[in-house]
Formats: structure tokens, sequence, C-alpha cells
């Protein structure tokens, strides 16, 4: 089949001049090789990139379902754990406080003394001091210089029924602290009106606080323990740790507690009774 | 009105208005565009590929992305040029793919394939004209002529003759120089001369 496209070329083998002809016929070849595009072509991009749009709407919509799972799963159980132990050691941080009443316990001695007191506590209404309105911060001097001695039992049965009732800042018997929102300080009155030992003066707890502060809450408490408490305890004490009259002294000036010449007597020359 | 940027092809101010457009989520100003460049982009598509399946395919792939970074489109070349680049490196993505994954048809007969090379419009030939079936068959052969060419002087060539850029539009989408760019194109031309005349394919 004769062409005019196959007569160019054989003119162009034929000779070497490239007729432009030939070029231009291959040329005009090539161009017709461009097609158009299928019909619906725009419309189905159009369609890809709608389905496209929607794809990220939802991935975005997963992403930010996904970000809030992912908060809820890590933040919810930290809560937990996290809320109750803040709450916690508030808790603890309040009862903290009164346990380091200094006219209570020895420096250093803390609630150990207090799990003792509340395991010789009775629950004997006729032991419990009525409940008080306010406790003084420490325990006043036995008895001023300048008072005469028949006003002194009286201001000490007014001083000791001062005692609150409850426990201000000592465990129950389970060793267990109950919620006593008032912070009444503990005093030799407080410890008194909850242990066994009756207290019939003011010396008589002042004392106690004193030897406590010598001998040292838990010692004292261990001791205390074995005992049958009774008005000759603090005299027991004495002469159970070797508690020297200049010791006592000493102790008692730094609590600002002073005592007759009688009590001293009483409680360091009086021979001990028997058990 | 037309925005001179030196030394590249200018970019139109109406192509730059329908990206923006398009950019703020217009999807007519985007149907534009589309409708507009369709055919650059598939006949480009087309060279790189053996079906034109094949090829509609890598053209609505080109303008999928070209939509997705069209934000990014800032004026600085012809909104051609940019879509002739993406189009020409989803055609390697293509081709990169179709080597690592030879698919082999099952339903289509070797005489088929033959048939498909050629090209030749699926018509009664008896009926055809004698002068257009001669016509069809050239240009059947300058496809073929074309299509064995390297890859390279294959994408120039259907550049310039086939979707009749200017040579600084191809130097642009190439990143090439003038002068690199008109000194391949002679040979592809001379190439796909030889081939023709090689073959005899004209008897």
């Amino acid at each position: 089949m004769k062409s005019n496209f196959d007569a160019d070329l054989q003119q162009i083998s034929a000779t070497e001049t490239e007729p432009a002809s030939a070029d231009a016929h291959i040329r005009e070849l090539t161009a017709a090789l461009a097609v158009d595009v299928p019909a619906d072509f725009t419309k189905n991009v159009m369609d890809a990139i709608r389905a496209e749009r929607r794809k990220i709407a939802f991935r975005h919509r997963m992403v930010r379902l996904g970000s809030a799972i992912a908060a809820a799963i890590v933040i919810v159980p930290m809560a937990a754990i996290v809320l109750p132990a803040m709450i916690r050691s508030e808790k603890n941080a309040d009862i903290a406080l009164t346990d380091n009443d200094p006219a209570l316990y020895a420096p250093g001695d803390t609630a150990a003394g207090n799990v003792l007191y509340s395991t010789i506590r009775e629950t004997n209404p006729a032991t419990e001091a009525p409940a008080a309105e306010e406790v003084p911060p420490a325990c006043p001097s036995s008895t001023p210089a300048d008072m005469p001695e028949a006003e002194a039992p009286a201001k000490a049965e007014s001083a000791a029924t001062k005692a609150p009732a409850t426990t201000v800042g000592a465990p129950d018997h389970m060793g267990k602290t109950q919620e006593d929102p008032v912070e009444t300080p503990a005093t030799a009155d407080t410890f008194a009106a909850e242990t066994k030992y009756t207290v019939n003066t003011v010396a008589e707890s002042s004392v106690i606080t004193v030897l406590r502060t010598i001998i040292g809450a838990e010692k004292m408490d261990a001791w205390l323990a074995d005992q049958t408490v009774s008005e000759d305890t603090p005299r027991n004490l004495i002469h159970a740790f070797g508690i020297r009259r200049e010791v006592f002294l000493t102790a008692a000036a730094d609590l600002n507690l002073t005592f007759t010449q009688d009590e001293l007597d009483t409680l360091f020359d009086t021979p001990l009774t028997e058990k | 009105m037309i925005i001179q940027s030196p030394e590249r092809k200018a970019v139109s101010v109406e192509d730059l208005s329908l990206a923006r457009q398009a950019a703020e989520g217009s999807d007519d100003a985007f149907a534009v565009i589309v409708e507009r460049y369709s055919r650059l982009v598939y006949n480009v598509a087309l060279r790189s590929v053996s079906s034109p399946e094949d090829a509609a395919d890598i053209s609505q792939e080109t303008f999928l992305k070209a939509w997705r970074s069209i934000a990014s489109f800032r004026g600085d070349c012809a909104l051609s040029t940019w879509l002739c680049r993406i189009a020409l490196n989803c055609c390697c993505d293509h081709a990169r793919a179709a080597k690592r994954h030879r698919a082999v048809s099952l339903t289509v007969q070797e005489d088929e394939e033959e048939s498909k090379v050629l090209d030749i419009p699926d018509t009664d030939v008896t009926a055809m004209p004698e002068e257009e079936l001669t016509r069809q068959t050239e240009i059947a052969a300058v496809r073929e002529a074309i299509d064995s060419l390297p890859e390279e002087m294959k994408t120039i060539i259907t550049l310039r003759d086939i979707s009749g850029l200017s040579y600084a539009e191809i130097a642009d989408i190439l990143r090439l120089e003038m002068g690199t760019v008109k000194s391949r194109i002679n040979r592809a031309r001379a190439a796909v001369k030889n081939f023709l005349i090689e073959r005899n394919f004209f008897t």
C-alpha cells in the first residue's frame, strides 16, 4: 500500500537532504496521537475528591475519639489513685499536729504513748471527765505561791473538771484516732482523765507529766502496762526509774510546773508501800 | 493579565485565582481546573502506560494529589507546568509499582494484544476509505515508534509534539535548560524517523 508517508521516507533515504515535508508529516501524525479524555473523567475526579474529603473528616473524628478514650483510660485510674491519697495525706497532717503537743509528751514521743493510754482506758463513765469547752495549753503551776492551801484543792478540782471527755489526738482501743475537730492541746489533766489513775489533785497530774517527760512516754507506758495504777504510782515510778529530786525539779521547771515542799517530800522521802 | 515570572512560563491570573479558590474549598473552581488541563495530563499519562484505563487512573491520581496540595501552589510557575510535574511523578510511581507487581492478563488473548499495539480503531475496515485507513496505519506506526523510545525522549516528544507545549514550558516542567530541551526533541524526532525507516513499516 503506497502512501504519501512512504514516499517521503523513500525520498529521505535516497538523498541526504532532509525534506521538510517528511518531518512535518511525522509531526502532524504525532500530534494526531493526542486523544481526548473519557467523557466522565471530570465527574470521576470530583467524586474521588469528595470521597477523599469524607475520608479525611472521618479520620479526624476517629483521632479525636481515640484521644478522648486514651485520656479517659489514663486519667480516670490516676484520679482514682491520686485523689484518695491526697485526702488521706491531708487527714494525717491534721492528726500529726495534735500528737506533738509538748505538754503531754517528752520530746520525740508522739503517738506511741497514746496507743498505750487508750489500751488502759476504762469505759467507766465515772472516770471520764465532763466535757470542757477549753483546755489550757499547759498545766498551770499546781499551787500559786501566794494562794492559801485551802483554795488549792478547790481550784485543782475545777481545773481537773475541765479535762475534755473525748480523746484529743489519742487513738481508741483499736489504735484508731477518733475524729475530734477541736484542736485542744493535751495536758496533764487530759492524760489523767483518760487513764485509770484517778487524779485527786492537780499536783498528782502534774507529777505524772514531769515523770513522763523524764522517763519518756514509751518506757513509762510499758512500765504502766504491768502495774495496777494507784495513788502510789508516781512514787513507784520515781523509785523504779531512779529519778532523783534534782532531776525532777529541773524537768518541772522546764514545764513551768512547781511543787510544794510537802509534795516533793511525799514523792521522794515517803517509803514505798507494798503493791 | 499575565503575571510575569522571570525565566519561567508565566502563570495566568485566572489560573492563580482558580487555585486559590480551590484551596479555600471551592469544588467548582477545581472542576474548572480539571476540565482545562485533563487532556494535557491524560496524554502525558497515556504515553507512559500501555492502556487507556491505566492512563485514566494515573490522571485521576494526578488531580487528587493536586487537590491535596493545591494550597501549596504559590503561582511561581504555570498551573499546567505544576500539573505536568505531578503527572510525570505519578507515571514514575506507576512504573515502579508495575515492575514490582507484574500483572498478566488472564482474559486478553495474544492476537488481541497485537492489535492493541497498533491501536487501530475498532471499526469495520472494509467500510473505511483507503486514505483514512492509511492514515490510521501511519498513526499507529508513529505511536509504536514513540513507545519504543527511551523514557526521557518519549516524555519530551509527548510534551512538545503531542501536547503542544512550548520549549519554555517543557524546560520548566523538566527543569532543564532551553538548549537541552531543543536538543533532546531533535534527537527524539530523529529516533522516530529512523524507527520508521528501519522497520519499513510501510511497504
